[in-house]
């Protein structure tokens, strides 16, 4: 419909008001209700292609404008008589006259478009002002920028190795794309180096810790001495939780780069957590807490499960650790066209105003902590990283009626994650 | 009981790692055949003598995958567990991928090694039925029961396959993150201490008071389950 608009704008501008008379009467159909009017810039009409008064009240309802040339706006209008919508385009022309676009089955139209709507503004302009035929500006340039931004929406939803194309288009956006697709070859590289440094270097920890851990098993074996199995179970403690935050660690990098590879598999986000409220209710019990599991749906999602029980325990860690005897965990999930979105609310001391900005730090832990509070102040920052590897969102905040709620939201189907060879 | 004792090649080129690991599994009564190198590995790994491989993933030469890969084209079955410094999910479905069975992330703890390598050789296969006879218990899988002298006790889910490998593993050593993956499919040790509560609450529901306890805690090590007491 945009397209329409702008095609109609770009004749007036070329022909003025006879070209556009001819150009209307193709476009006027009473039975879809298109109508197409042209008005000064106090909006008093100079032409219309439908009878003036039987829309005038309809096109009242439309504040006075201010329009540019090439500026567009657009407006959905209720039509009672005629028991429906009218979607309302208008473009400012070169003269400074407004152009009106209507038509009632336009709201699809409008949605669909909506993408494209800043380009095509543009190319009206410049077709305005008469530097380029609409004909060459569409198939030259509109139609592989469009190509384009098809190419760089599937790069922003994640894959990693969509490329830009723009086969007929003018040489400087066949240079704009391959130029583009060079520096992305070079992130992939960078990427896959960041993955190598990774893996060398939990390669070289891992390989050391498993050697000195062997020694402090074989040393609690065979010392018999209890300061000294208490020494080697304290060090091999220590090496368990060092191994786990290496681990942590170089997972929040490559979650917060967007480098970490899931391994999605359709899952039932409902299982998933009814499993792990199972595993930590006993636990909540001995310190006098209770949880609770609510959900609106069992839709089966694409999730990385380990990930995302690893965000769940983390939650429920939190969770755990800040409530006080005697309160509540409530768990809240559902799946609408939204995506998945899981709520962990607690009856705990909630946030602190510096807790808002910082909890999602690593390292960071919540003001309410104690020595005796459990936790490397890790927890959040990794879910916040799994999160962003799904492209989801995370949030905290504090419930008017007290305690801390924590929300993972996730798209239902992340185009993500690198094809499993 | 004893027949043969279980043969293993036992491919790692960290020395000490090699050395520590090659104790172990010669006082659980293994007999070990132990390689340093891909090419060297390749060459045992193609013997189907073998009842048990342990492949370290990063071996110079051939890495252990595509070692793996080649025994199986071979069509050599031997059980292989998978010794690795990866941890990612990723790796670990490509090591089972490939034809791997089961994966070990370093460091371990020596205890882990040993249950997954039986596990492995199946010899737990008729464990749980021995070790209810030798508890004088009755199960009732079905409806997650045991039946304790004279008391019934009703058992949840996880409970229950906490209590079918723990009985499969009868007088072994069990550790926190062998449970969790094996009960949870839990790949990492949560903040909170739900495995020892877990425990706790299935000992409360097996255990007969004024009796020791079937499930031990061995701290630094992990839990024992003991049929009879």
């Amino acid at each position: 419909m945009q397209e329409e608009l702008v095609e109609l704008g770009a004749l007036y501008n070329y022909g003025g008001l006879p070209v556009l008379r001819v150009a209307a009467a193709a476009q006027s159909d009473e039975a879809h209700h298109r109508i197409v009017r042209v008005t000064n810039a106090d909006g008093e009409p100079l032409i219309e292609s439908q009878v003036p008064e039987k829309n005038d009240d309809v096109w009242r309802k439309l504040v006075p404008f201010y329009l540019v040339a090439g500026e567009a706006d657009w407006h959905i209008l209720a039509v009672p008589q005629q028991g429906g919508k009218l979607v309302v385009g208008r473009i400012g022309l070169a003269d400074g006259n407004r152009l009106w676009y209507a038509r009632a089955d336009g709201e699809e139209l409008v949605a669909a478009g909506a993408a494209t709507h800043g380009l095509l503004i543009m190319g009206a302009l410049s077709s305005m002002f008469g530097l380029v035929p609409l004909l060459w500006f569409v198939q030259k340039v509109l139609q592989p920028l469009r190509t384009l931004i098809r190419g760089a929406h599937r790069l922003a939803a994640g894959s990693g190795t969509a490329r830009l194309s723009a086969p007929d288009a003018i040489p400087e956006l066949t240079e704009f794309a391959q130029e583009f697709n060079t520096s992305l070859d070079r992130i992939a590289t960078l990427t896959g180096e960041l993955h190598s440094v990774n893996e060398h270097l939990a390669h070289e920890l891992r390989t050391p810790l498993a050697r000195i851990r062997g020694n402090l098993e074989n040393l609690l074996d065979h010392c018999g001495s209890p300061e000294a199995e208490d020494a080697a179970v304290r060090g091999m403690e220590e090496i368990d939780r060092a191994t786990q935050l290496v681990h942590s660690i170089l997972s929040i990098r490559l979650g917060d780069t967007g480098t970490m590879r899931l391994h999605l598999e359709l899952t039932s986000p409902f299982e998933l957590i009814c499993d792990l409220v199972q595993l930590y209710a006993p636990a909540a019990e001995d310190r006098g807490l209770t949880i609770e599991y609510d959900t609106e749906s069992d839709a089966l999602v694409l999730l990385d499960r380990q990930r995302v029980r690893q965000v769940v325990t983390n939650l429920l860690d939190n969770a755990l650790a800040y409530t006080p005897t005697g309160g509540h965990i409530t768990l809240l999930q559902k799946v609408d066209g939204d995506g998945f979105l899981l709520r962990v609310q607690d009856t705990g001391p909630g946030l602190t105003a510096k807790d808002e900005q910082n909890i999602w730090r690593r390292f960071a832990r919540g003001s309410a902590a104690s020595a005796k509070t459990p936790g490397t102040g890790i927890g959040l920052a990794l879910v916040r990283a799994v999160a962003n590897a799904h492209f989801g969102e995370v949030g905290a905040r504090n419930r008017p009626e007290g305690g801390a709620e924590f929300w993972v939201k996730l798209p239902l189907t992340p185009d993500v994650g690198e094809p499993l060879e | 009981m004893h027949t043969e004792p279980m043969r293993i090649l036992f491919a790692e080129d960290d020395p000490e790692l090699a050395r520590q690991t090659r104790g172990w599994l010669g006082e659980a009564g293994y007999e070990t055949v132990w390689c340093a190198t891909g090419e060297e590995a390749l060459k045992h790994s193609l013997n189907p003598a073998f009842d048990v491989v342990i492949m370290d993933v990063g071996l110079p030469g051939i890495d252990g995958f595509e070692i793996v890969e080649r025994m199986r084209g071979n069509a050599i079955r031997t059980p292989v567990l998978f010794l690795t410094a990866r941890e990612s999910v990723t790796d670990r479905v490509h090591g089972l991928q490939v034809g791997g069975d089961d994966y070990l992330t370093k460091p371990f703890a020596h205890p882990e090694l040993l249950a997954r390598i039986e596990a492995l050789h199946r010899r737990a296969t008729n464990s749980l039925a021995n070790a209810t006879t030798k508890a004088g218990w009755r199960l009732d899988p079905t409806r997650r029961r045991v039946q304790v002298r004279d008391i019934t006790v009703d058992l949840q889910p996880r409970e229950w396959m906490l209590l079918e490998l723990f009985m499969a593993n009868d007088g072994k050593v069990l550790n926190k993150k062998f449970l969790l993956e094996k009960v949870w499919d839990l790949h990492f040790d949560p903040g909170t201490n739900v495995v020892d509560v877990m425990v706790c609450r299935l000992r409360h529901k097996i255990d007969e008071p004024d009796r020791p306890s079937h499930i031990q805690t061995l701290r630094g090590k992990g839990y024992v389950f003991q049929a009879t007491i």
